[in-house]
């Protein structure tokens, strides 16, 4: 039996928001390491269902070490630990070198670094057709859009191949920039042509029978006062006004409701629906628990910064254990000992 | 049923003028506005963040952000999907995005070091052929569709999609000249603006990750200007060549494909415009 078990789309969703959040908003470069580790794991552990990261880990771990660490040393010239000195005329990079700047720079390519693979992760774990899934109701067409491109994604790549070698049979180079076009056209062209088919088809299948309503006012309205209130709500959280938060999360409801009720007028029936287990709410609960650690932290304890001299950053055990909550989709005791309750979605 | 906005339309509608007041055009229109100048300060938020004096680096700073650009984008596809859908849009949206998503990697054959990607010329000549809104959907559905595929979905992708939609969007509301040699060279100018627009906005939102925090938070008393020559050195030093060979590889592609893809695209433009529908309902 696998470690992860199909779980839906969504929990993945809700675990990498959470991770990615908590990654962020918890800047200090221990805590960085260890989402690494737990994204690491996660990555190799996981059932790959979608598509893999295509470039070597290792070095793309010791470039997004070293750059931004020689980038830091380079540009910024504070700190009390000097490594190396350069001729303070040069216009940019002149001045001091120090062992502060670098780590700056490094722990900011470690952030970037844990992130990259928790994406990866999510990327790995579901598969690309079952991201159609996360599309909101009201965007189902837009689903569909994607849908279909998708399908046809390996549909055209083997039709550039047949298009090249027909060129090539008839003794055609591509040269030059020109030479592209009786290769490109047919593609493009081709690939139209498989949209009327494609588009007869879903007409054929009832696809667009019923008559959508045209754009109502009303909706309109609340668009833009909900886009307004949101906008101006994060304009005066920079301002550091409560007023924010409250103009912010209203404009975001409206919105949120909005989007709601445009999803109930779209009707449309699934052929597999996805099944709720008892694994995805454990997975949910999980990866809660230190979003909410999180925020009960204060940022004075999360705050950290090298300078003027390097020292070790703060640590908050408590918090630091609450992050391996997040290879709850791994160890899901649900797994074990609760049975799946529809047989139907074994693997 | 009559509401307050509904009665306010048709007294605009019918108000005796010369010319007719759309209320939902206009509001359609400001949607856009809004989002645009939303989306533009998304990007630009170190700045905004400068000019009333914090430290941007902040992780909180940069969630908020990120939402509120994946709200704007949200509210956008609303808007859009809204008016442009039915069948033979959703089928000819989806075989572009299909053709145009793997067109990113079709280019090995080619090897072009720098920041040139085969992805904008199509996407532009889509939106002067086609219109606005589905050059819109047609940046963003690309974007996303060659991250799914490719295992790229990251914390950049909304931005990515944000900015690539914006380029089919304004590809839509060029002028159509009557000589088509300077429609061509129009597209190629647009390419070019485009192609270092993109680069620039890329690289600001890039910018607090990689250095900004160390150009600006620790050197007291420095202001709005500081921190935009401070930008300009990062791109200078970091982007401007990528985005050089970007920009002029947008321009030969449009100049060198544009005139039979776009013939291409008119032609099937004119196919698409019947319209099926029930019995009765023909004007």
């Amino acid at each position: 039996m696998s470690p992860t078990r199909s779980l839906t789309p969504h929990t993945w969703l809700t675990w990498l928001i959470a991770a990615a959040t908590v990654t962020i908003i918890a800047r200090n470069p221990l805590y960085s390491l260890i989402m690494l580790g737990v994204a690491g794991i996660m990555y190799n552990r996981v059932r790959p269902r979608g598509a893999s990261f295509p470039f070597n880990w290792l070095q793309l771990g010791g470039l997004m070490l070293f750059i931004p660490a020689i980038f830091y040393a380079l540009s910024l010239h504070s700190g009390n630990t000097v490594l190396a000195r350069l001729p303070a005329q040069w216009p940019l990079i002149g001045g001091p070198l120090t062992l502060e700047a670098m780590f700056l720079g490094a722990s900011n390519g470690l952030l970037l670094l844990a992130l990259l693979v928790l994406f990866a992760t999510f990327n790995r774990a579901v598969a690309s057709t079952d991201l159609i899934r996360l599309t909101p109701r009201a965007l189902h067409h837009l689903g569909i859009v994607v849908l279909i491109a998708l399908t046809y994604v390996p549909e055209t790549t083997a039709q550039w191949r047949r298009i090249r070698e027909a060129q090539a049979i008839r003794g055609y180079e591509p040269k030059g920039w020109r030479g592209w076009r009786p290769l490109l056209l047919p593609l493009l062209v081709s690939g139209l042509e498989r949209a009327m088919d494609v588009a007869e088809a879903m007409v054929a299948r009832g696809y667009g029978a019923t008559e959508e309503r045209p754009q109502s006012v009303r909706r309109q309205t609340v668009m833009l006062v909900g886009l307004a209130a949101a906008f101006l709500g994060w304009f005066l959280i920079f301002a550091r006004s409560i007023w924010g938060w409250v103009l912010m999360g209203t404009g975001v409801g409206l919105l949120g409701w909005l989007v709601w009720r445009a999803g109930r007028a779209v009707t449309f029936t699934r052929y597999q629906s996805t099944t709720w287990q008892w694994a995805d709410t454990w997975v949910i609960i999980a990866t809660l628990i230190p979003l909410l650690v999180l925020f009960w932290l204060t940022p004075t304890a999360l705050f950290y910064t090298p300078f003027p001299q390097l020292t070790l950053p703060p640590f908050q055990p408590l918090f630091g254990l609450t992050l391996l909550a997040l290879l709850m989709p791994l160890y899901n005791p649900a797994f074990r000992l609760l049975p799946s309750p529809n047989p139907q979605t074994r693997p | 049923m009559n509401t307050t906005l509904d009665t306010l339309q048709t007294h605009l509608t019918t108000f005796p003028w010369r010319f007719q007041l759309n209320l939902a055009r206009w509001l359609s229109g400001a949607i856009y506005g809004l989002s645009g100048v939303m989306g533009a300060a998304a990007f630009v938020y170190p700045f905004i963040l400068r000019m009333q004096g914090q430290a941007f680096n902040s992780g909180t700073t940069l969630v908020l952000t990120t939402g509120l650009l994946m709200i704007c984008l949200l509210v956008l596809l609303l808007e859009v999907q809204g008016q442009v859908i039915s069948a033979k849009v959703v089928a000819a949206l989806g075989l572009m995005v299909a053709v145009t998503a793997i067109l990113r990697f079709v280019d090995n054959a080619v090897p072009i070091p720098g920041g040139f990607s085969p992805i904008f010329a199509p996407i532009i000549l889509a939106g002067y052929v086609f219109g606005a809104r589905f050059g819109f959907l047609m940046g963003v559905m690309t974007l996303l569709v060659s991250a799914l595929i490719t295992g790229g979905v990251g914390p950049w992708l909304p931005y990515q999609m944000f900015a690539t939609g914006w380029i089919g969007l304004t590809a839509g509301w060029l002028p159509h000249p009557s000589r088509p040699r300077t429609a061509l060279i129009l597209l190629a100018v647009f390419g070019l603006v485009w192609g270092f627009l993109f680069g620039t906005i890329m690289n600001l939102y890039s910018w607090p990750f990689w250095v900004g925090e160390a150009t600006m938070s620790w050197e007291p008393g420095s202001g709005l200007n500081t921190t935009v020559r401070h930008y300009l050195n990062y791109y200078v030093i970091t982007s401007l060549w990528w985005d050089v060979i970007g920009a002029t590889g947008n321009v030969i592609l449009i100049l060198v494909l544009g005139q039979p893809v776009m013939k291409a695209l008119r032609r099937f433009r004119d196919r698409f415009q019947f319209e099926w529908g029930p019995v009765g309902s023909e004007q």
